[in-house]
């Protein structure tokens, strides 16, 4: 490894220098935080051991404490950790999520052992044995079907990008779906991306310095991506920085804020023109920044001049004095104002504009990276241990022809992106006919119905996890996973409470894996190993894998142990477009998309309806689900602070203190619950507590109502998703809301599955109205 | 929960149990007390029907204090500590330890009434329902052992006011049942140091003067004209229990939990249980003297025997269950003060 | 008083996590299933659109006149004169719950066993532990409760009374020296709100 530039500026020498003084520090830290800098974890001895959690796979730093049979105890968080505090000094915890990962390693719903189908039965088997039956499988697979037609999906595996590194370049499996763009927020990625922003920082703003932040379409303090973001934001709006949350929902997030706008669901698309709108009008925004970082500013200007705030007043439900204030407080606080923005702008075909005209919000007033704006953060590189070694991979899936992906697909978006949602019509036309999931289930995600059908189509199915599922129930392979305190844990960053240092954060496996469990890494070692490409994988354990990550910057897990679990870079500027341009690849950053007017010409189409290049408002139901007469509510989600996605519904724990949230723990359900506001409620004979059926045109399921003012009438929030059937829950307890969605409901450009749906929402078992 | 402000509390910690257990406390006092009122009136002749009352009383009083501690054990976590009690309750501030001790000696003396009233000269040619023990005593042989016992060991006449009055303390001292409740300060619907005690009690009395007089009049077919006094006291005392219950309930203020109380006793999940209760009390203050009179004064005729009879033991009952659905619902219904956060 | 032990609840700082509900199970070795030493309380007001809701972390309030002390028959409960904690003694409960009605906070848990359980200020590991602890500034390595150990939002702190009345607001403090019933000093959270423990306002 050469002392060469990686990352953001950061050289392997600084690393070092900043690793050297970060020891003296962390040393002291150590200390105090009443660390045992022997971390040997002998079976017989009380000790204390490290982690980095991966309930929402963030890596908050932990310090777990064992008792004398090598048993976890409690666990603890870091201070000073990137992730898991508010930074230098400061104090690290652990929220519930992570808190519960004692109660999940040691669960009795895990998956004990692997399993192969036999007869049609699925049967435990050892390792070495399933390890053997999946090579036979794969290379029966490829001689039936050939590898163009298995898919490899991950979600938020801990191998690193090892498994598809396996399955593309020594299989030769050409199918990967990407996890974000279809799942999680393709709708705001996508045009972020194209406008310059870069898709992902739209949420990244730079707490320490800002005096403004409107929390749009996210809920930072229950769904934040590690919790220096929950700290940090609370601190900003203690030292004097207004923060406005704009949501259909009273969240957390918004009960804490200054100003909560109840804005209606997908009309967030006004809200913005109407800032510009006010900006412009007032003459606040950054002439500067526009005239030489921008393009398409005039057609902005025209597109907003009569999109004033008594116009969307009107769209949004909002108080037109409300929007002209938070308007020129932004504008004013910038650049020092940033936007935190996510799922709740992303998941509807109708927000790829809506999500254009909040972005453009922020070229208007010059408010990318730049101190208390929205930031690019930077990070530090990780080796590539194949490269350590000296390994040549074989890129065997080089000159496969995907199925899933590609302007030539009929499974792909106009873009050319993998749709998650037609998968099940590829596999019904034989074009699927296996697939691996690594931490990851579609049915939950979208098209319920489809995808659980289709799944009992597939010929060869293979599947990593830790928790029994009806999903899992049908693979042909179950590989059970190690959970997070039973393996070693390393990342990098990036997002965290050092907004202008790059950090590595690791540590090693706290505690044996629990029954008969293997780390992620170590399953690919031992199938690469049955499918003979063993010499490629010399790695003994995943711990030496981790290591040779590390080697550049001359440290190892135990070395990161011994700091704490972390080490911090070099710092960084801001500004970077200046020298290294925008997202998009171009020197500005555009307003108006007309350089991609291709994608605008086939939203038109699809829409019935112009769908111009530059910000514009459309009708919720434009591209997206209409809400109507016959289902005229209409249904978003949320995460909740308890579980991250579908990964930890199988824990009492947090199923109960969500039960406890509504106030509902006395009612013989550990479910999921759809929230509604009492207007609605009452019009159809609904109580917080009764089962209620929601329905879309394509689907329905079963769940838990709870009556709140807190909601936007009109709204129904179900809260939280992963439940139902196909999850892990270990009754399928609560209901799977991506039941009602249909394979055709998605993002046309991005892929991305539509979530905002029209429902009807009905006491179960009786008559509504 | 809706959108007041308030936290409230989970609650719920005592139910049918306890309830069971605050009414025998109470129907053994009034039974205790009953007891010496009839002794009183027939003292002077021993196979009177008086002397009958007295006996069902006294037994009534020691069967109801054994249930109360039954029942009180039975809800423990720890009964054999609630057995325990004079090495386990310490803390003699608590109501629940000075309680203990006024129902076990209770029970010891209203133990040794019936004993003597049943055994010995009191008891000794007995007949009727209420020489019940005579009658068991005589199946497994020992009659005559026990009545020799009972007369060893009572008191002369003057001895033997001096025991009963005595208890009387622990008899009327079962109004500490109504003080358990009143000292807790967080629930409205109890928080009254003088209207729930007095509730308790004079119910407690009345209870124990229907119960006794019902037994009597069904298993000895007393008509004598105790029997309209008594059922006359009866019918007083009902009558203010309920002028004491509806002083109560108007006393409970309107913050949120005694609101939520008094939502589930008016017309909420309770109200079924206060309508039956004061159906109760309503038909037995009426109809208890009324029917007293009439089988007093007709105890021969058909009507008499088979339509005022078993009507003035259902009246007597009504009053009883009554009185018992009271600690149910007070116990059912009772509501902590929420927690004001905002 | 100065020292005893206490907790500091800003409600400003509370997102309503739950992370103290979880840490203080871990701790204690308390499982899922209604047995919470500590809970997260929601607490709404108002009509759509103005609408208020407040997060409230509420445990024992290690109470001045404990009333659950003045009620245990069993003498189970006792609040220690030297670091003001109270403390339950299982070996002597008896399940009789009066202490749970005695509670204006809902602080005494009652497990499988039937026995009470509730917050001992961490004075030591488990359920009904502490009894015979020495006293907590006494102790060498005192265990930093969990719960605030744990708090995310900073919302949560754990300690000597005098040393929590420090970081509280002029208006914390007044409000907790007006009334210190309970060794909890609450912060309000903004503007026209008042977090408080008053029954008797309640009623």
């Amino acid at each position: 490894m050469s002392d060469a530039e990686r990352g953001d500026g950061i050289t392997r020498r600084s690393l070092l220098k900043t690793s050297a003084a970060g020891a003296v520090a962390a040393g002291l830290a150590g200390c105090t935080a009443g660390a045992n800098p022997s971390n040997e974890t002998i079976a017989g001895a009380a000790g204390t051991a490290y982690g980095n959690c991966w309930m929402c796979h963030k890596l908050c730093g932990m310090e777990v404490t064992l008792n004398r049979e090598g048993r976890a105890q409690e666990l603890h968080g870091i201070d000073g950790h990137p992730r898991g505090s508010a930074g230098e000094g400061t104090k690290g915890t652990l929220c519930p999520k992570g808190l519960s990962q004692l109660e999940k390693a040691y669960s009795p719903q895990r998956i004990k052992k692997p399993h192969v189908r036999k007869n049609g039965e699925l049967q435990a088997v050892s390792w070495d044995e399933a390890f053997s039956y999946a090579a036979d499988r794969f290379e029966e697979f490829e001689t039936e079907h050939g590898v163009e037609k298995f898919v490899n999906w991950e979600g938020w595996g801990t191998a690193g990008g090892l498994f598809e590194t396996f399955l593309k370049d020594f299989v030769g499996v050409p199918n990967h779906m990407p996890h974000p763009t279809p799942t999680c927020f393709g709708s705001m990625a996508v045009p972020g991306t194209l406008m310059g922003l870069g898709g992902g920082n739209i949420r990244w703003v730079d707490y320490p310095d800002t005096e403004y932040v409107l929390v749009w379409g996210r809920d930072p303090l229950e769904t934040f991506a590690g919790q220096w973001e929950a700290k940090q934001l609370l601190d900003a709006r203690d030292r004097g920085a207004t923060v406005v949350t704009i949501d259909p929902v009273l969240t957390e997030t918004a009960k804490q804020s200054d100003r909560w706008l109840p804005i209606k669901p997908r009309t967030d698309g006004a809200l913005a023109l109407a800032m510009a709108n006010v900006i412009i009008e007032e003459g606040l925004y950054d002439e500067a920044f526009v005239e030489n970082y921008t393009h398409g500013f005039e057609a902005y200007r025209e597109a907003v001049a009569d999109k004033t705030p008594e116009w969307a007043a009107e769209k949004t439900g909002l108080d037109p004095e409300a929007i002209r204030e938070v308007a020129v407080g932004f504008a004013e606080a910038a650049p020092s104002a940033g936007i935190t923005s996510w799922t709740g702008l992303g998941q509807s075909p109708d927000f790829f504009k809506g999500a254009q005209n909040v972005v453009a919000l922020l070229g208007l007033v010059g408010a990318i990276d730049r101190p208390g704006g929205n930031r690019w953060l930077g990070g530090v590189g990780l080796g590539n241990p194949f490269e350590e070694r000296g390994i040549e991979l074989p890129h065997a899936a080089k000159g496969k022809k995907p199925v899933i992906k590609g302007k030539g697909s009929d499974y792909a978006s106009m873009i050319g992106k993998p749709v998650q949602n037609k998968i099940p019509e590829a596999i019904r036309n034989g074009d699927v006919q296996g697939m691996s999931f690594y931490y990851r289930n579609p049915v939950p995600s979208g098209a319920g119905d489809e995808w659980m059908e289709a799944l009992g189509e597939l010929d060869f199915f293979v599947t990593i996890d830790a928790f029994w599922s009806d999903v899992a129930r049908e693979a042909d392979v179950i590989f059970p996973e190690a959970t997070q305190l039973e393996k070693p844990m390393l990342g990098k960053g990036g997002a965290g409470a050092y907004q202008n240092r790059g950090w590595i954060t690791g540590s090693r496996a706290a505690i044996e894996p629990q029954w008969d469990t293997k780390p992620g890494i170590e399953i690919v070692l031992g199938l690469a190993e049955a499918m003979g490409h063993g010499d490629a994988f010399p790695w003994n354990d995943a711990e030496e894998y981790l290591n040779d990550k590390l080697a550049p910057h001359d440290l190892t897990l135990e070395d990161l142990e011994k700091r704490d679990t972390y080490v911090v870079a070099g710092e960084y500027g801001y500004e970077k477009w200046k020298k290294k341009g925008f997202a998009n690849g171009s020197e500005k950053f555009w307003f108006d998309l007309d350089k991609k007017a291709k994608i605008f010409k086939g939203l038109s189409k699809k829409a019935g309806t112009e769908i111009r290049t530059e910000p514009q408002w459309i009708e919720p139901g434009t591209l997206g689900d209409a809400v109507d007469d016959e289902y005229p509510l209409e249904m978003i989600d949320a995460r909740t602070v308890y579980f991250s996605h579908g990964g930890d519904q199988a824990l009492s724990n947090p199923l109960e203190q969500l039960a406890e949230a509504m106030n509902l723990e006395e009612e013989d359900y550990r479910g999921n619950y759809v929230l509604l506001n009492p207007k609605d409620a009452e019009k159809r004979g609904i109580e917080s507590g009764d089962m209620v059926t929601i329905e879309s045109r394509n689907g329905s399921t079963e769940l838990m109502a709870k009556v709140t003012e807190g909601i936007v009438p009109g709204t129904a929030n179900v809260e939280p998703y992963g439940f139902g059937e196909g999850s892990i829950q270990p009754d399928e307890e609560g209901g799977n809301n991506m039941q009602l969605n249909a394979p055709d409901q998605y993002d046309d450009v991005s892929g991305q599955i539509d979530r905002h749906l029209g429902i009807e929402v009905r006491k179960t078992g009786g008559d509504a109205r | 929960m809706s959108a007041s402000g308030y936290v409230w509390l989970e609650g719920g910690h005592w139910g049918l149990l306890t309830a069971v257990y605050l009414f025998f406390a109470t129907l053994g006092g009034g039974a205790y007390l009953a007891g010496l009122v009839a002794y009183a009136l027939g003292r002077d002749d021993r196979r009177s029907e008086p002397m009958a009352l007295a006996r069902w009383a006294f037994l009534t009083a020691v069967v109801a204090t054994g249930i109360a501690g039954i029942a009180i054990l039975a809800h423990l976590a720890r009964p054999l500590s609630g057995l325990l009690f004079p090495l386990t309750l310490t803390e003699f501030g608590s109501w629940i330890t000075r309680g203990t001790w006024i129902l076990v000696t209770l029970g010891a003396l209203a133990g040794l009434q019936a004993f003597w009233f049943h055994f010995g000269r009191l008891g000794r040619g007995a007949e009727g329902g209420s020489a019940v023990l005579r009658k068991l005593a005589a199946v497994v042989g020992v009659e005559g052992l026990l009545d020799g016992a009972a007369d060893a060991t009572r008191p002369g006449e003057t001895g033997f006011w001096i025991v009963a009055v005595l208890g009387l303390l622990p008899a009327l001292g079962t109004v500490y049942t109504g003080f358990e409740l009143a000292v807790v300060e967080t629930v409205p619907l109890w928080n009254h140091p003088t209207l729930l005690p007095a509730l308790f009690v004079v119910s407690g009395v009345a209870s124990g003067f229907a119960l006794a007089l019902a037994l009597t009049i069904a298993f000895d077919d007393a008509t004598d004209r105790l029997v309209v006094g008594f059922a006359s006291a009866v019918s007083l005392g009902l009558l203010l229990t309920g002028g004491l219950l509806w002083a109560l309930l108007n006393a409970l203020g309107d913050g949120p939990a005694a609101s939520e109380s008094m939502a589930q006793l008016d017309g909420g999940s309770l109200s079924a249980v206060v309508t039956l209760l004061a159906a109760g009390i309503v038909v037995s203050v009426v109809a208890s003297p009324i029917l007293a009179w009439l089988w007093h004064a007709r105890d021969e005729t058909t009507v008499a025997r088979w339509v005022v009879r078993p009507g003035l033991v259902a009246s007597l009952l009504f009053g009883v269950v009554a009185i018992f659905l009271i600690r149910y619902v007070l116990l059912i219904g009772a509501v902590q003060s929420p927690n004001v956060v905002f | 008083m100065s020292q005893e032990w206490g907790f500091y609840f800003d409600a400003s700082r509370c997102i309503g996590c739950h992370a103290c509900s979880i840490a203080c199970k871990n701790r204690h070795g308390v499982e899922s299933g209604k047995v919470d030493w500590r809970r997260v309380e929601r607490a709404q007001k108002g009509e759509f659109p103005d609408v208020q809701e407040r997060n409230f972390s509420v445990s024992c309030m290690h109470c001045k006149d404990a009333p659950c002390e003045k009620v245990c028959p069993a003498d189970a409960i006792k609040k220690r004169d030297s670091d003001g904690i109270v403390v339950v003694d299982r070996e002597a409960c008896i399940g009789c719950h009066y202490c749970g009605w005695a509670c204006p906070y809902g602080a005494p848990q009652y497990d499988e066993k039937g026995l009470m359980q509730k917050c001992n200020l961490c004075l030591d590991k488990g359920p009904g532990s502490g009894v015979d602890a020495p006293p907590k500034q006494e102790q060498e390595d005192p265990l930093t409760p969990a719960c605030a150990d744990e708090c995310v939002g900073d919302a949560l702190h754990a300690g000597p009374i005098e040393d929590l009345l420090d970081m509280a607001s002029e208006d914390a403090q007044n409000r907790f020296l007006q009334d210190d019933q309970c060794h909890v000093i609450v912060e309000s959270a903004g503007e026209g709100s008042e977090t408080g423990n008053e029954t008797e306002t309640a009623d």
